[in-house]
């Protein structure tokens, strides 16, 4: 008996009806399971029926039980809430005598309070709206009889604050109705224990289920030939020549396929891409969707391409989740899609017809794009995915949540953290971090506290309002087609700062538009033939894993051998395999080299996206600490690049690679990070979030840099830099690399500058300052001593002149020609004359001739400084200098020493 | 007269006198007005005056004006703060307030035993104080040093990749000779730095407050870091 079977007649007759007769596989799996009561979590690609595999058992037990509104509550992101799927799951539970609703955050008013009148049995919800129905005076009421809590996309919730927050909120439900069945569908994922438990909270039982995704999977990677129309398509649609073979190879193969899901690793490049198809042959069947296209132009195209009117969608992430988009048949990946598990999921989107393949090709531009992929591909098809890590205790979270809890009513603190700890991120939250962000809040007026209790303020609630949602809030400016009066898609600020005026040009939606005008947050602009800027959106490419970027390494170090191993054909491994003989030494798993040109250091490191991130900021700050001077730095999944406003020498890299201690590292990364310009943002975010600036603050009045200082030792500082390291950083790994290192296990070493080094080089640059900028203090200080005026006293004929001393050049005595002159004030000169001085001045005197007689100007600079008297400048000026820095700041730590002990003026 | 800063703290000290300025009480409130909830920094301010106090026992503290900041009004975080701070002061020092352009209402604030002298300037010793931001008294001018605050004289760096750093900083200096009503006055003039951390204006980016900084020497008034470090002068240090 098949699993359906299992199920209430009713369920049987209504799926008859829709001519759904034989279970697929994740449904024969989950079904039974799921009617025993259990709490499961579901891992299956998508578009193989999950959704079904858990609405359809828990419909049943609703036809059993009959209970109360509100009994079940399906719980997805916003941008998932798929059209059809919705109506679907409304009609079919209209022939069940199911009543199915709707609500987010466009819901209207009059239907919000329609189903707080005459609540639904099923309730269909985004993570953020549960935070408002749990305030609800009525709902909340309504709420008590929840039964069954199914929570879709939970992959990518579990990784994310929206997670954590949505974990604390079924908790909260949990206090209010019992515990209630718990349901979680999730995308193929690395580390699925942890995503059960992330569902099922601490203490409860969790089964997971999983569909295999390698039966009838293929893929392949290839970097196409050049054939001889490439050059003409190079020429038509402005790329270069590689671009060109890559844009006809897809042309290519869009043809060949029914319907392409074409995947691109960032919006501009789906731009970018989009626009050079439709420059290269105007009726190009390409569609294009990502997520700051408006919602219009969104559904068009996916109704498009679902009905077949356009063969392929240029898209990013925003098709990866549930939408339905029919059966594509084919997925293509522009270019290394950078984790494992993004391709499996890519791929995994095309084939869904019952026995079909899932197929997918990466399309690979240069030989590290190869590499690469062929890496990604060869790992999925072994089903090596990427671990996931989900963050403790996210401090931003709990702020948000404490407020949540504030919101109903007085609350008790302990009582508080136990339904806290009860999800899974939060289970070993300390009493003493609770009670910090509840003091934090407290200073800001936004709750009360005492030893016991806390409660809301009046500034609670409009805290509360701006920021139920963690999703970090952007300025953004819409674009309108002023022919159409249609609202096009989103630019955001960075963007329009730096490229938009008024005649600017840019593309969207696969087309060139120039600005006619920009007013308020609208930009209006009207289509043009040319091809226009490719716009950036902020924070866009997926961290390369660390086994991902060594297993490259390895392939540098040992490409003859291994073509056999990687899903890729002989001549695209070909051009991998000449590349790498081109070079020498090759930077690979076991060897890193450093090379540099001017200012700028590269050093190659097959280490991944973030132990390089890690590696940059030690060493960033190990150099800032030499020069004082900021470096800024630049990373990539291979290469790290340091420049810095003061010369820096490659030795001194490798030195700080050899000597570092690992135990040092997360110490010196703290304080590195406190002068870090991006900490900007994350800081930005994290205040926003605690409610220390709220969504209208005026920016203008306060400095970042002041805010920055004004945080510095409270919980935000802290938690700033803790986010960050948890998302660009990995510090475990740098500590074990660095003992590789450092047992000789990986081989450093200095080499020319080679191509392959300045591959990396692009404009972007990340500031990390030093702690007090003494460069510039230092460059102030010189010009003030060169500034200053001596007199000089000739020892032999007792001639002396007042001279400034960047005027000085010769240092004898102009009379006499004698060497031993003397840098004096006006005080010693009259007692000199007047013969009043005392052997030990008069030694002094002479001691400081020798030393204008050995150093020079050197010797000026330093007797100019304010309480720096001969001895001090003696032993300054014995010390050998490597830079004129180091020599100024031994003037400057004189001169501090001088006021610490003296009065300094 | 011993007349000196006292190093790393925004603070001069003579005798047993500490003298702090700039304190800016309640300006929490106009940030939070522009969407900043700054939690309130008097308790911090406190809490560095007891520290001096430690190390320097001094008897009696003067402050150079605008102790509270909220114009024309004053705000609930000063009825709350203000004469509570003074209350603790009080317990170890006694006090001398120059009225500031912010204090308007001070006298309903701060308690009997704090003593409150002219916007005029008074003078200690062979000092003058006064805020700044109305002319002193002639005679506070013909003292060996002229005190004042008002500016929250602040120094801006910048490097070669853009990066942006800014410290509190002192500045000393003479008047030009053309000194209006002050013919027989040549004192050393001193801006202090602002007690609170959160008033800074770069001195070497934007233009000088008050009606005596007209009468400045300003390129050649000399800048030093809190820490003693020596700058240069303004003139030389303009970005």
């Amino acid at each position: 008996m098949n699993a359906f079977g299992l199920l209430n007649e009713k369920i049987q007759k209504a799926l008859e009806e829709n001519l759904i007769i034989q279970p697929t596989e994740i449904q024969k799996l989950a079904i039974p399971k799921i009617m025993e009561g259990k709490n499961v979590l579901l891992i299956a690609p998508t578009g193989i029926g999950k959704t079904e595999a858990a609405l359809l058992p828990v419909f049943d037990w609703f036809l059993s039980k009959k209970n109360s509104p509100v009994s079940f509550l399906y719980i997805t992101p916003m941008r998932a809430l798929n059209r059809d799927m919705l109506k679907r799951t409304i009609d079919f539970g209209k022939k069940l005598g199911i009543n199915v609703m709707v609500r987010h955050g466009d819901t209207p008013m009059k239907e919000r309070v329609y189903q707080s009148k005459n609540p639904p049995d099923m309730l269909i919800t985004t993570p953020e709206t549960l935070q408002i129905l749990l305030l609800g005076k009525k709902l909340r009421q309504h709420l008590k009889n929840v039964r069954w809590v199914i929570v879709d996309e939970i992959h990518e919730l579990a990784v994310s604050e929206r997670g954590a927050q949505l974990s604390v909120a079924l908790e909260r439900l949990s206090e209010l109705a019992g515990d209630f069945q718990r349901i979680g569908l999730s995308a193929t994922i690395g580390s699925p224990d942890k995503v059960g438990k992330f569902l099922a909270g601490v203490e409860r039982d969790v089964e997971i289920l999983k569909v295999s995704t390698t039966k009838n999977v293929d893929i392949d990677v290839e970097s196409p030939a050049t054939k001889k129309i490439d050059k003409e398509i190079a020429d038509k649609s402005s790329s270069t020549l590689k671009t060109a073979s890559c844009i006809r190879r897809c042309g290519e193969l869009i043809e060949k396929h029914n319907s392409t899901l074409f995947f691109v690793n960032t919006r501009d490049t789906a731009e970018s891409l989009a626009a050079r198809f439709r420059l290269w042959d105007e009726k190009f069947p390409a569609g294009i969707h990502h997520g700051s296209l408006s919602k219009n132009v969104r559904i068009k195209m996916e109704d498009d391409f679902k009905n077949e009117k356009i063969k392929s969608l240029i898209c990013t992430s925003s098709l990866e989740l549930g939408i339905d988009v029919g059966s594509a048949d084919f997925t293509l990946q522009y270019n290394s899609p950078r984790q494992v598990t993004r391709l499996v999921q890519r791929v995994g989107r095309s084939g869904h017809k019952i026995g079909e393949t899932s197929k997918g090709k990466i399309i690979a531009s240069d030989p590290d794009d190869i590499a690469e992929s062929a890496v990604i591909a060869r790992k999925a098809l072994n089903n090596e995915f990427e671990e996931i890590k989900i963050r403790e205790s996210p401090l931003c979270v709990l702020a948000n949540q404490i407020v949540g809890f504030a919101m109903k009513e007085k609350c008790s603190i302990d009582d508080t953290i136990k339904t806290i700890k009860k999800a899974y991120p939060f289970r070993n939250l300390d009493k003493k971090i609770f009670i910090s962000v509840l003091n934090q809040l407290r200073e800001e007026g936004i709750i009360w506290s005492d030893n016991n209790f806390f409660g809301k303020r009046k500034n609670a609630i409009d805290y509360f309002y701006e920021n139920i949602s963690m999703i970090p809030d952007e300025k953004n400016y819409k674009v309108m087609d002023i022919s159409s009066r249609n609202f096009v898609g989103i630019l955001d600020e960075k963007f329009v700062a730096n490229y938009i005026n008024e005649d600017a040009t840019f593309i969207m939606k696969g087309v060139s538009w120039k600005v006619v005008e920009i007013k308020d947050n609208i930009i209006s602009a009207r289509q043009i033939p040319e091809i226009g800027t490719i716009p950036s959106w902020i924070g866009e490419e997926l961290p390369v894993p660390f086994e991902v970027a060594v297993e490259v390494g390895k392939l540098r170090r040992q490409f003859a051998k291994i073509e056999k191993d990687y899903p890729a054909s002989q001549e695209t491994m070909k051009i991998f395999s000449d590349y790498i003989k081109k070079q020498a030494p090759v930077p690979n798993d076991k060897l890193i080299t450093i090379e540099n040109c001017e200012n700028i250091i590269i050093i190659n490191a097959c280490f991944g996206s973030k132990v390089n991130e890690t590696i940059a900021n030690l060493l960033s700050s190990l150099l800032t600490a030499r020069t004082g001077a900021s470096v800024g730095i630049q990373t990539d999944p291979y290469r790290i690049i340091l420049e810095s406003s003061a010369h820096a020498k490659p030795e001194i890299v490798k030195k700080c690679l050899l000597e570092t201690k690992p135990e040092t590292v997360e110490e010196i990364l703290r304080i590195v990070l406190k002068n870090s310009s991006y900490l900007k943002y994350q800081m930005l975010y994290v205040a926003k979030k605690f409610g220390l600036i709220r969504k209208d603050a005026d920016y203008s009045i306060f400095g970042m840099h002041k805010l920055m200082e004004l945080l510095r030792d409270t919980i935000i500082y802290d938690e700033a830099i803790n986010r960050f390291m948890h998302e660009k950083m990995d510090v475990e790994k740098t500590k074990k690399n660095l003992e590789l290192i450092q047992n000789k296990k990986i081989d450093v070493q200095l080499t020319e500058i080679t191509p392959m080094g300045l591959a990396g080089i692009e404009k972007r640059k990340e500031l990390i300052g030093p702690e007090l900028a003494d460069r510039e203090i230092l460059l102030a200080l010189k010009k003030r001593l060169e500034n200053e005026y001596t007199i000089l006293l000739c020892l032999s004929c007792r001639h002396h002149r007042k001279t400034g001393i960047k005027n000085i050049e010769v240092f004898r005595c102009p009379i006499c020609n004698s060497v031993l002159v003397a840098s004096v004030n006006e005080k010693t000169v009259q007692n000199f004359e007047k013969k009043k001085l005392s052997e030990k001045e008069i030694k002094k005197i002479r001691k400081n001739a020798n030393l204008i007689l050995s150093h020079g100007k050197k010797a000026l600079l330093c007797l100019a400084g304010r309480g720096i008297g001969v001895d001090t400048a003696s032993r300054i000026l014995r010390k050998r200098h490597e830079t004129e820095e180091e020599f100024l700041r031994d003037i400057l730590s004189a001169e501090i020493n001088y006021a610490r002990t003296k009065r300094f003026w | 007269m011993n007349l000196y800063p006292i190093h790393t703290q925004p603070a001069l000290m003579f005798d047993k006198t500490l003298i702090i300025a700039d304190l800016h009480i309640g300006i929490e409130h106009v940030l939070r007005n522009a969407g900043f909830n700054i939690p309130s920094q008097s308790k911090k301010m406190m809490e560095k005056i007891i520290t001096l106090y430690k190390k320097h026992k001094m008897s009696r503290v003067v402050i150079v004006g605008d102790v509270k900041h909220n114009i024309p009004n004053i705000s609930y975080q000063e009825f709350d703060e203000i004469p509570g701070f003074f209350e603790e002061l009080l317990k170890f020092c006694s006090v001398d307030v120059v009225p500031g352009n912010h204090d308007g209402e001070i006298k309903k604030l701060l308690p009997k035993d704090v003593k409150i002298h002219s916007p005029k300037g008074f003078i200690l010793d062979d000092a003058g104080f006064f805020h700044g931001h109305t002319r002193p008294d002639e005679n506070v001018m013909k003292c060996r040093y002229a005190v004042m605050g008002h500016n929250h004289p602040v120094i801006v760096f910048k490097d070669r990749l853009g990066y942006r750093i800014s410290k509190p900083c002192w500045l000393r200096g003479k008047m030009l000779k053309n000194r209006d009503r002050y013919k027989n006055a040549n004192p050393e003039i001193i801006i202090m730095p602002s007690f609170n951390k959160l008033c800074g204006k770069p001195v070497n980016e934007k233009k000088f407050l008050g009606p005596i900084t007209k009468l400045l020497d300003i390129k050649n008034l000399s800048a030093y870091l809190l820490n003693g470090m020596f700058l240069g002068k303004i003139g030389d240090l303009k970005l």
